[in-house]
């Protein structure tokens, strides 16, 4: 039971925010309260880490028939735990530097639905069953869709909300399917157990369901909930889409599929990585940013190596949300956006040294050099959205110029923590080069422009160059030709469906039945059937 | 005292009486529910053909009753049908209290659904052709509507259901006369045809479907919901009957292929249809036939988790096609266009009816989470075994009822006509919603818990287990 106690925890807090909010109680109240119990139990959770394994299972949650892995199981390991830490570590940054925000923020109830997001991605991430996290995955894009759908008022917006839980329950499908496909091979789909022959299922899966399609999430521009609560959803998002990864190896690909595969990946993390850095902030780009951060652990899961996995994952989640928690800035602020990029750069001996593993591969030198190519541009895209000037912390209430770092800061403590204390032994040198030219090249880059170029004209000057292919390339990430195409063949095929059921549901539909009828009788004296 | 006396003269007696007090609704309501669900209860704890003490009396309640040399047997292990089609019969009552369905509702169903235990009971079977011929007459003027015309729908129900009837009586016939005929085994693949005919036409299997999404337009909706939902209930427990009585039945590798194919094109076209359709009346009629189609291949696996399934399929179907009908019986007391775009910024003017639709819809769709996916991923893993090519085809018809969903979620909560938000459900169409919503969300979360006492259905069935 101790397993579901972070669960137990966070729904309590979302229950006694929602009775404060209530009752009306002071903002300012409701936020401490918040805070403190978002510590606690990011607090218990660090304490977790010295009694794992722990397991729960509710046996038998399937009713009927030989399905393997018919139970709920929820396990806390050496894998669940750091992504349970960061998610918890993800919500009480939010919920820490909205004291910048106050004023901004429509009712405090928001925290409760953040609470009860966090929750279903803590549950999330200690899935270790296929039912589990089936059943999650739903209840995740579930309650997504209603918070979403709560906060947007145009037509439009609504549209995309709703193509955007589609595609997630899309997603789900493809999951589905890839379990049917491997009963009828004869090897039913099992957590720990190599994916093998449906991994390219399971990546297109977990591709739909990383929330980058449609590109852009639904919320106002510049609101408060497009940082607090827009970020926390992309990152639930992205924890329960790569935990199946990390459960589910992806095995051996034919040689020649994983040649296909990286190389199509590798393009994808450099366009990705090249938007990232083109976008006018960061929030504009965080897409880009899970994209291509998500494109790095997936391209390290076909490598096979679950630790890079895990090691990009973190990054993704914790360096990037400091970057789209940084609101309030000044010059010495930027320190902590600075430590965040050193978890990303994989320099040896930090967190993400193990991650270079996963992506330096012998035998493919030109994939090597435009990975590691990527990785500098995500890192200098990193740099340069963080540099950019926005409200100034100063500005604001002396309390928050305390609170605010802080919690900026328990992210990049996590990120070490995990590192430091979990015993993934990842203490390691990594690939010295390329992380050596991964993270001076961008320093380097930056400094020059800084040195010889004004921010503002090297910026607009590369924007001006950048955004016309910027355009062609969301339009064609986008999807939309392919939406174009799919409802020209739709209506199409509606109409024959039309014509179809006019025929058999019109007046003279009962003759059509007859003849129907005397054709299969026809067909089974004919003996044709038999 | 015998079982069918009390679960069949009974009920029967009290549809008569409730037929002559129908003006006064909520007590003919009361009554009707009341004397359901009593005898759903008394299903569950009364032992048939056991000696009950009385005080200083005792009771036995007999199996059988025997009229005109026809028998109508009840065995204990048939106790759980009859509480099924009796707690089901308490349910479709109680909800009519807010559909707005005319006053035959309440009598004639507690009529239909004691003839369809009737016809469960009766030996031998071809009677329970006449009995089932009966119950869809009797049927007829609760699709009523004032001042409207009797419309299309309701005739093909009419016409579709009273043809099976030959067909099933020549199949009896062809069953009684085999054995002692020259050709046995050539008129038992002829009663089996014609058997097959029948049960089609009484399920709406493809080609004979087309009267299903004509009654869901044309009858009243919570109406045609009840017949849509209980009538092949009961033909499927009849066929499961067949299945167990006639093993050779079971062994005919054609019938199960049949099935198979016939359950494959039921959900593609039900799915296709659903995903094109606007008018909402008519998507339910397209989910039934996605349903039976799912009872098809539960029933063309031939195996202990295809039977299962087959009595778990049932039961989130009946609640989600009350729950959605229920909700379209009371937009369409509003008045309002059923066309799809007709629902702009409805979810705000009746956010309870929208909710329990939508759980409904996606139970048919069988999202995780909801009970569609429990019952439905077995047969989907079953027949995932024998073949690939059939999945995907039922994937396309499932997708097609998703797509029908996002597209009706993508008008609910549209801000366009939108201008008063103000709902507009009273207090028990809220309790009525919510009740059905939580029994859903209790059966797609604690599957084991709320499904598996179903399963003893399958008790009277001792071959199939």
């Amino acid at each position: 039971m101790i397993t579901l106690i972070p669960i137990g925890f966070n729904l309590f807090a979302a229950a006694l925010i929602l009775v404060l909010t209530r009752i009306k109680a002071n903002i300012g109240r409701v936020w401490l309260i918040a805070s403190i119990l978002s510590l606690t139990n990011w607090g218990i959770i660090l304490g977790l880490r010295w009694l794992y394994p722990l397991q729960i299972k509710f046996s038998e949650w399937f009713p009927i028939g030989e399905i393997s892995q018919r139970g709920i199981t929820l396990q806390l390991d050496s894998v669940s735990w750091p992504l349970l830490l960061a998610l918890c570590a993800v919500q009480t940054a939010v919920i820490i530097t909205d004291s910048s925000r106050l004023d901004e923020i429509p009712s405090p109830m928001i925290w409760s639905g953040l609470y009860l997001v966090y929750t279903v991605g803590i549950l999330a991430v200690l899935t270790s069953s296929i039912i589990t996290i089936l059943l999650v995955w739903a209840l995740v894009d579930i309650i997504e869709f209603i918070i979403l759908i709560r906060n947007v008022i145009s037509d439009q917006k609504i549209n995309e909300i709703v193509v955007s839980f589609a595609v997630k329950i899309l997603g789900l499908f493809i999951f589905i399917f890839g379990l049917l496909i491997s009963y009828e091979q004869g090897t039913p789909l099992r957590i720990g157990q190599e994916a093998n022959s449906i991994g390219f299922i399971i990546l297109i899966a977990v591709g739909l369901r990383l929330g980058v399609i449609p590109f852009n999430l639904p919320f106002v521009s510049g609101s408060p909930i497009r940082r607090g609560l827009g970020n926390s959803i992309r990152m639930v998002s992205v924890a329960t889409s790569m935990v199946v990864l990390l459960r589910l190896p992806m095995g051996a690909f034919d040689e020649r599929a994983q040649g296909i595969l990286l190389t199509l990946a590798v393009v994808g993390i450099l366009f990705g990585a090249i938007m990232w850095y083109g976008s006018s902030s960061e929030l504009e780009g965080r897409p880009y940013w899970i994209v291509t951060m998500a494109g790095l652990a997936i391209y390290s899961s076909i490598n096979g190596n679950q630790i890079a996995t895990l090691a990009w994952t973190l990054a993704l989640i914790l360096s990037g949300s400091v970057l789209f928690l940084f609101s309030a800035r000044g010059r010495k602020l930027t320190i902590i956006p600075l430590l965040a990029v050193i978890g990303i750069t994989g320099l040896p001996f930090t967190p993400s040294a193990i991650g270079w593993q996963g992506l330096i591969m012998s035998g493919g030198i030109f994939r090597n050099i435009l990975m590691i190519l990527s990785v500098s541009i995500i890192i200098l895209g990193y740099l340069r959205h963080a540099t950019i000037a926005d409200i100034l912390l100063s500005q604001k209430e002396k309390w928050i110029w305390l609170t605010y770092p802080l919690g900026l800061f328990i992210l990049v403590l996590s990120q070490w923590l995990i590192f430091l204390i979990s015993d993934l032994n990842w203490y390691i040198p990594g690939i010295l080069f390329a992380s050596i030219v991964a993270f001076f090249l961008p320093v380097i880059i930056l400094f020059l422009i800084r040195k010889f170029l004004r921010e503002s004209e090297y910026a607009e000057f590369l924007q001006r160059i950048l955004k016309p292919f910027g355009n062609i390339i969301i339009r064609f990430l986008s999807f939309r030709w392919v939406y174009d195409l799919i409802w020209s063949f739709l209506g199409l095929f509606q109409r024959i469906v039309n014509v179809f059921t006019n025929i058999l549901e019109g007046q003279g539909g009962i003759i059509w039945v007859i003849v129907f009828l005397v054709m299969l009788i026809t067909l089974i004296t004919s003996g044709d059937l038999t | 005292m015998s079982a069918p006396i009390i679960w069949i003269g009974i009920p029967m007696i009290f549809s008569l009486i409730l037929f002559f007090i129908r003006a006064s609704r909520v007590i003919t309501l009361i009554i009707g529910g009341g004397i359901s669900a009593f005898l759903a209860l008394l299903a569950l704890t009364f032992k048939i053909e056991s000696v009950f003490p009385l005080g200083p009396l005792s009771m036995e309640i007999s199996s059988t009753l025997t009229i005109l040399g026809r028998n109508f047997v009840i065995t204990d292990s048939e106790r759980f049908i009859v509480a099924f089609m009796f707690s089901m019969c308490a349910f479709w009552i109680f909800g009519s209290r807010i559909s707005g369905t005319n006053s035959f509702f309440v009598p004639n169903v507690l009529a239909i659904i004691t003839l369809f235990v009737a016809a469960l009971s009766v030996q031998p079977f071809l009677y329970a052709a006449l009995i089932i011929e009966i119950a869809v007459l009797i049927s007829i003027p609760i699709f009523f509507q004032r001042g409207q015309p009797v419309k299309q729908g309701i005739i093909r129900f009419l016409v579709f259901q009273t043809l099976a009837i030959p067909f099933i009586l020549f199949s009896g016939w062809g069953f009684a006369a085999a054995p002692s005929s020259i050709n046995s085994q050539a008129t038992y693949f002829q009663a089996g045809v014609l058997l097959a005919i029948g049960l089609g036409l009484w399920l709406a299997i493809f080609p004979f479907h087309t009267w299903v999404p004509l009654l869901a337009r044309d009858g009243h909706p919570y109406s045609a919901g009840f017949i849509l939902s209980m009538l092949p209930t009961t033909i499927l427990i009849f066929f499961l009957d067949f299945l167990n009585t006639f093993s050779w039945l079971r062994e005919q590798s054609i019938l199960l292929s049949i099935s198979q194919n016939l359950g494959i094109v039921m959900i593609v076209m039900g799915g296709l249809f659903a995903a094109f359709q606007r008018e909402l009346t008519r998507l339910i009629g397209y989910a039934v036939m996605v349903e039976i189609g799912f009872s098809l291949l539960a029933m063309s696996l031939n195996q202990i988790i295809g039977w299962q399934s087959y009595i778990l399929v049932m039961i989130p179907r009946i609640i989600g096609i009350a729950i959605c009908t229920l909700a379209i019986s009371i937009w369409k007391n509003k008045e309002l266009n059923m066309d799809i775009d007709g629902f702009h910024g409805e979810f705000y003017k009746s956010t309870f009816a929208m909710v329990g639709f939508l759980v409904g819809w996606f139970t048919f769709s069988g999202l995780p989470l909801l009970p569609g996916f429990p019952t439905k991923l077995p047969i989907l893993i079953g027949l995932s075994q024998i073949t690939l090519t059939s999945i995907i085809f039922v994937s396309i018809g499932l997708f097609g009822l998703f797509v029908a969903g996002f597209r009706f979620l993508a008008i609910i909560f549209s801000t366009r006509n939108n201008e008063d938000k103000i709902e507009t459900e009273s207090l028990l169409q809220k309790i009525f919603f919510s009740f059905g919503v939580v029994l859903l969300l209790a059966m797609g979360i604690f599957p084991s818990l709320v499904l598996n006492p179903f399963l003893e259905i399958l008790s009277a069935f001792a071959n199939l287990n």
